[in-house]
């Protein structure tokens, strides 16, 4: 008894420790579960699964093909310069804003 | 009636069958939330919250493992969830009671096997609680390491890291104590 215990001791006891008092929780358990309805997920049809895969894969196809094959349009990017310049000349913040358009425009 | 006929059963609508299932593992289930809890003051209480659990976790049962292992890990996660809640010590007066190992010993060699078993639960319950937990289904129902993986949902080699550092760390505990 005076020597150290060892660690398959400890497991030994922690295997013996047991709840020695009845446990009886049926009752309380039934009372909440017959409050809440059981939410059993209903199965799509496996038709349906493969339909809804193929329309989302085609059309992800479709989107990634469109975005790498576009090219923006010279006049798109015209209009962009046009707005910024506009926007420099119609705003209390000109300074910046004159700028980058003048740099811009001088850059062509 | 088996286990997995009677979730069938509750999932097509009869739930007053999952009284049996509640029957079935209530005392299982308490014994292992207590060795998780390390105190018999929530015992009961969790046990509850271990069916309610189930119940919405029924649904998503496979019918691929046991039903017990299913039971198992939901109780876990639940002491688990708990004990994170709680983060309290295990109050000196819940110590588990052990049944008699000593017929034989006089009172005095009594009172120091108690002493004993006591402090080694003391080191038991300072382990890291995902070490306790393995080494507690480790001692617990005899479970494999594949089984302790299942319930921890955790990888093989974690099982067998955790129970590992769990020995190791329970023997420096034991090493650093006064033993009488």
């Amino acid at each position: 008894m005076n020597q150290k215990p060892t660690v398959e001791e400890a497991i030994a006891l922690m295997g013996r420790t047991t709840y020695d008092r009845p446990v009886n929780v049926t009752d309380a358990v039934m009372q909440q579960v017959e409050r809440q309805p059981l939410l059993v997920p209903r199965k799509h049809p496996l038709w349906q699964r493969w339909t809804v895969a193929a329309s989302v894969a085609v059309l992800l196809s479709a989107g990634t093909v469109a975005f790498f094959t576009s090219k923006p349009s010279d006049s798109s990017i015209d209009a962009i310069f046009t707005d910024v310049y506009e926007y420099s000349y119609n705003t209390d913040d000109a300074t910046i804003c004159d700028e980058m358009a003048m740099a811009s425009f001088w850059s062509e | 009636m088996e286990d997995e006929e009677l979730i069938q059963e509750v999932l097509n609508g009869n739930t007053r069958l999952y009284a049996q299932i509640v029957d079935r593992y209530q005392q299982v289930v308490a014994n292992l939330c207590y060795k998780l809890c390390g105190n018999k003051v929530d015992v009961e209480e969790v046990t509850q919250q271990v069916f309610c659990s189930l119940y919405t976790a029924l649904p998503r049962f496979r019918f691929q493992s046991k039903l017990s292992t299913f039971i198992y890990r939901i109780t876990v996660n639940v002491v688990s969830k708990q004990l994170k809640l709680q983060r309290r010590a295990v109050p000196q007066s819940q110590l588990p009671n052990l049944p008699d190992q000593g017929h034989n010993d006089t009172a005095e060699q009594q009172i120091v096997r108690g002493e004993r078993d006591a402090m080694l639960h003391r080191c038991i319950n300072q382990l890291k609680p995902e070490q306790r937990t393995a080494l507690v289904l480790y001692s617990f129902d005899e479970f494999s390491y594949k089984e302790i993986a299942d319930i921890m949902q955790v990888s093989l080699a974690k099982v067998e890291t955790l129970i590992f550092r769990a020995r190791k760390n329970l023997k420096v505990m034991i090493e650093n104590n006064n033993w009488k």
